[in-house]
């Protein structure tokens, strides 16, 4: 009987599963100062690879960029968005190919001061892939696989409803042979009141 | 005196349980998945549902067709469960198999399911293995539409590297099911209406090349289910006629032949059923139903086709009279199935007529006994098939259970293949099978015994449950399957058919549930069999159930509008006997042992916009251990599904 002994995915579905842990911890931990759904968080961000691995002996990862939705949930933050990454071949036989990460993520924010937060979080989702090589036939163009990441961030707000941050990121695509990216990224986030009718759509 | 006639009464063989009474309410051998717990649950087949209950043991080949078997009331290659839908009988069983995604209902119209995990009577049906009886929703006032979505992807696409030379076989997309439904209702009336489509591709290596010898499409089954229902009071009764159509292309695991088969399956429903509300202390329950089951040709390359198919018409009429301190119910149902292949049958008519009766008595406020009796009759013989139970409230929360039961079953009463093949019918092929029967095929007899101890508080309920079963006289099939390499397919030995094999099974499970707060809650449950004495090829065949069986999860809902929910599966390995030499064969690719796991499920789920809409997403196991089933079915690796229900209720009233 063999559990976990040469099984590769188990490491990090190990680290997902202690990161739903933290994220049950969290909400029994108490809830949060702002009511769910109270506020919305619209976030844009670039994307930089710090990648060396395996995958990157065959395709290079060039910068990308995401844009996030999040709201106070009824412990930590729940978000919504997309990732957008371009990857070249290293060679003619690799084709180049886009990629959209379409997520949903839970975090949760601690306060510092001088305006400061940390932020640790995961999401997880659905990682597309569009081959760019008119060659292909069409139904060999599109692939897609379950992504999850974790990330953490250094928040600074600038005003009560502005910040910009930096964060790191690691992605897993759980293909057969594991596709993982390690990311830094920068961005900006503004806080807006959620109007009256989507508090109501979301409770 | 009574504290002393009382356990006595209990130990004799032989009683069952009032309905309607506060003792009834806590009962240890009838289960309930409501509409939430399916929800919790992240469950999205009814397959998903029955899993939900640690006391049914599950296998598939291909994550679609399940095969089913409660309390170890049967080896569960024998599908003979009963299935219920709003009190009307569907005969889908069609040669030892049981394809629930053919059953016409959406998932999101599914109000509860009760499973019956003992041998007890159930409106004209001895449920000695089982029984599966899925109430739909009443239809709301008005004009309501509603919709369901689901689709899943297992892990483990080539992805990027499919051009390199680590490519690896596509995996596609899993359980996309489609479905939509209409209903308005008046005071005294309601209209129903609904259709479910659905698909799933195999793309695992374990039956992609085995079903590739056949098959000329692209691995993908596909269902699609159709049913209108029409409801109405009038005087006192109530009243529902109900029509069900379902059609199905898929891969049929033929036990005899080895492999999947390519078969187009449909299955037609016409039934009326209701009840007569009390006149006094009397009711009156009735159905009448006819159905239409059939396997039919779905284009293969060796053109191996099935042409078979059943014609069913049923009726039954149960009456209760209830009094102060005991229920009588009687009843009676008539069965009549016709065998129609293409080449007519020799014998193809089936008729069973069944009278029934059960006497349950409250002999004190805390305790109940009930008796039932049903005599089966057919064309040959009439068979005998009883319970006896007992409930005890020994103290306030803490009960006493008991069922005892023994019943008689005619070789033809279960939809075997070879029930039809004695009646004449031979599955076309190109190469003939060949069987070997030793000893006459007989009728065979189980005695069940079950004794449970419960305990319920506000906060904290545990149940304890000891049970034994006698399988005596019983027809066991076995062939030795072999695999052949070139074409990846399986042979067999000839198919021998053994009578009078008997076999002594023992089982224990024991399960606390504890609300530790009003929002979490946790559960564990484990269950532990044994075969004891009996015939050593029944032995070896038992042995394809765990011996251990734990389940651990955790339901945690801060709000009443979000849940999170996890469960953790532990089962020790199995091994089945026909698969011996497949490991050497196949290269490893098979084995006749299923490996122990520990398998991981998750799901989050949330209401949106005053619970018009209901999304989940559902992680299975997320430590992608080899979850397996069938020593020749799928390995499901990690994977996930979303799912997203409309409920747009009483737009118009």
């Amino acid at each position: 009987m063999q559990f976990f002994s040469k099984n590769s995915l188990f490491v990090w579905n190990f680290k997902l599963f202690l990161l739903l842990l933290l994220f049950l911890a969290g909400s029994i931990s108490g809830q949060e100062n702002s009511e769910a759904f109270d506020y919305i968080k619209l976030t844009a961000e670039i994307t930089k690879s710090r990648t060396d691995n395996f995958f990157t002996s065959f395709w290079s990862i060039e910068r990308g960029g995401a844009g996030e939705i999040e709201f106070p949930f009824y412990f930590g933050s729940i978000k919504a968005g997309l990732m957008h990454i371009q990857f070249y071949g290293r060679e003619n036989k690799y084709p180049d190919f886009g990629s959209n990460y379409i997520f949903l993520g839970w975090d949760k924010e601690l306060f510092l001061p001088f305006n400061f937060s940390i932020y640790a979080g995961g999401k997880t989702g659905s990682f597309l892939m569009n081959f760019q090589d008119k060659s292909l036939n069409a139904y060999e163009r599109n692939e897609s696989e379950l992504a999850a990441s974790i990330e953490g961030r250094l928040n600074l707000y600038l005003t009560k409803n502005f910040l910009i941050y930096f964060s790191a990121e690691h992605t897993a695509i759980f293909t057969q042979k594991k596709i993982e990216m390690f990311l830094v990224k920068a961005g900006i986030s503004i806080l807006i009141d959620s109007p009256y009718w989507l508090k109501e759509f979301l409770n | 005196m009574k504290k002393f006639i009382y356990p006595l009464l209990f130990i004799f063989p032989a009683f069952s349980v009032a309905q309607d009474s506060t003792l009834d309410a806590q009962s240890s051998f009838r289960q309930v998945i409501t509409e939430e717990m399916i929800k919790d649950g992240g469950a999205f087949t009814l397959a998903d549902i029955i899993a939900l209950s640690d006391k049914w043991n599950l296998t598939t080949i291909d994550g679609v067709t399940a095969y089913l078997s409660s309390s170890y009331l049967s080896l569960n290659k024998n599908q003979n469960y009963t299935v219920l839908l709003d009190g009307q009988p569907l005969n889908l069983n069609i040669f030892d198999s049981y394809n629930l995604t053919m059953i016409p209902v959406a998932l999101n119209q599914i109000d509860y399911v009760e499973l019956i995990n003992m041998p007890q009577i159930y409106f004209g049906n001895f449920t000695g293995r089982g029984l599966i009886h899925i109430h739909t929703k009443k239809a709301e006032k008005g004009f309501s539409v509603q919709g369901m979505h689901s689709v899943g992807n297992e892990t483990g696409d080539p992805g990027p590297y499919k051009f390199t030379e680590y490519s690896s076989p596509n995996v596609d997309k899993i359980n996309y099911i489609l479905s939509l439904s209409i209903d308005a209702a008046g005071a005294n009336w309601y209209l129903k209406g609904g259709t479910t489509y659905s698909d799933n591709f195999l793309t695992d290596p374990s039956i992609k090349f085995r079903i590739a010898n056949l098959s000329t499409s692209f691995n993908k089954e596909r269902y699609s289910t159709y049913y209108g229902k029409f409801g109405f009071n009038f005087l006192e009764s109530k009243n529902e006629i109900f029509y069900g159509s379902s059609s199905g292309y898929d891969y049929f695991f033929f036990a005899p032949h080895g492999n999947e088969i390519p078969v187009n399956r449909i299955y037609r429903h016409a039934g009326l059923s209701g009840s007569i509300n009390k006149r006094g202390n009397l009711s009156l329950r009735y159905s009448a139903v006819y159905s239409l089951n059939s396997l039919k040709e779905w284009e293969n390359k060796k053109n191996i086709d099935f042409d078979f198919t059943t014609e069913n018409y049923s009726a039954t009429i149960e009456g209760k009279l209830t009094g102060s301190r005991f229920n009588l119910i009687a009843g009676l149902s008539y069965d009549y199935t016709k065998g129609k292949p293409f080449e007519p049958l020799i014998n193809p008519d089936l008729i069973y007529k069944k009278i029934y009766g059960e006497f349950s008595y409250r002999l004190s406020d805390n305790f109940m006994q009930s008796l039932g009796i049903m005599a089966l009759g057919s064309s040959e013989i009439t068979l005998w098939k009883g319970f006896f139970a007992n409930k005890w409230e020994v103290m306030r929360g803490h009960f006493i259970e008991s069922n005892f039961a023994y019943f008689q079953n005619l070789f033809s009463e279960y939809d075997s293949y070879w029930n039809w093949y004695f009646r004449g019918y031979n599955f076309s092929e190109a190469q003939p099978r060949f069987y070997q029967f030793f000893g006459e095929i007989n009728n065979g007899s189980t005695f069940t015994a079950d004794v449970s101890y419960s305990f319920k508080s506000e906060r904290f309920k545990a149940a304890i449950q000891g049970s034994w079963r006698s399988f005596i006289n019983q027809n066991i099939e076995w062939q030795l399957y072999l695999y052949r390499i070139y074409e990846s397919t399986f042979y067999s030995s000839p198919v021998n058919i053994f009578s009078e094999a008997g076999l002594d099974v023992s089982a224990f499970n024991i399960e606390l549930e504890h609300h530790i707060t009003s929002t979490l809650s946790h559960k564990i449950f484990y269950s532990f069999q044994k075969d004891l004495e009996g015939s050593s090829l029944f032995k070896e065949l038992w042995k394809m159930y765990p011996a251990h069986t734990i389940t651990y999860s955790v339901l945690f809902k801060p709000v009443p509008t979000f849940t999170l929910w996890g469960r953790l599966r532990y089962t020790s390995p199995s091994k089945w006997f026909s698969y011996k030499y497949v490991s050497s064969q196949s290269g490893g690719l098979y084995n006749k042992e299923i490996e122990s796991g520990l398998l991981l499920d998750l799901s989050a789920s949330k209401w949106f916009w005053n619970k018009r809409i209901w999304g989940s997403i559902i992680f299975r196991n997320i430590f992608n251990q080899n979850e397996k089933y069938h020593p020749i079915g799928a390995r499901f690796d990690l994977r996930f599904y979303l799912q997203v229900h409309l409920y747009l209720n009483s737009i118009f009233i």
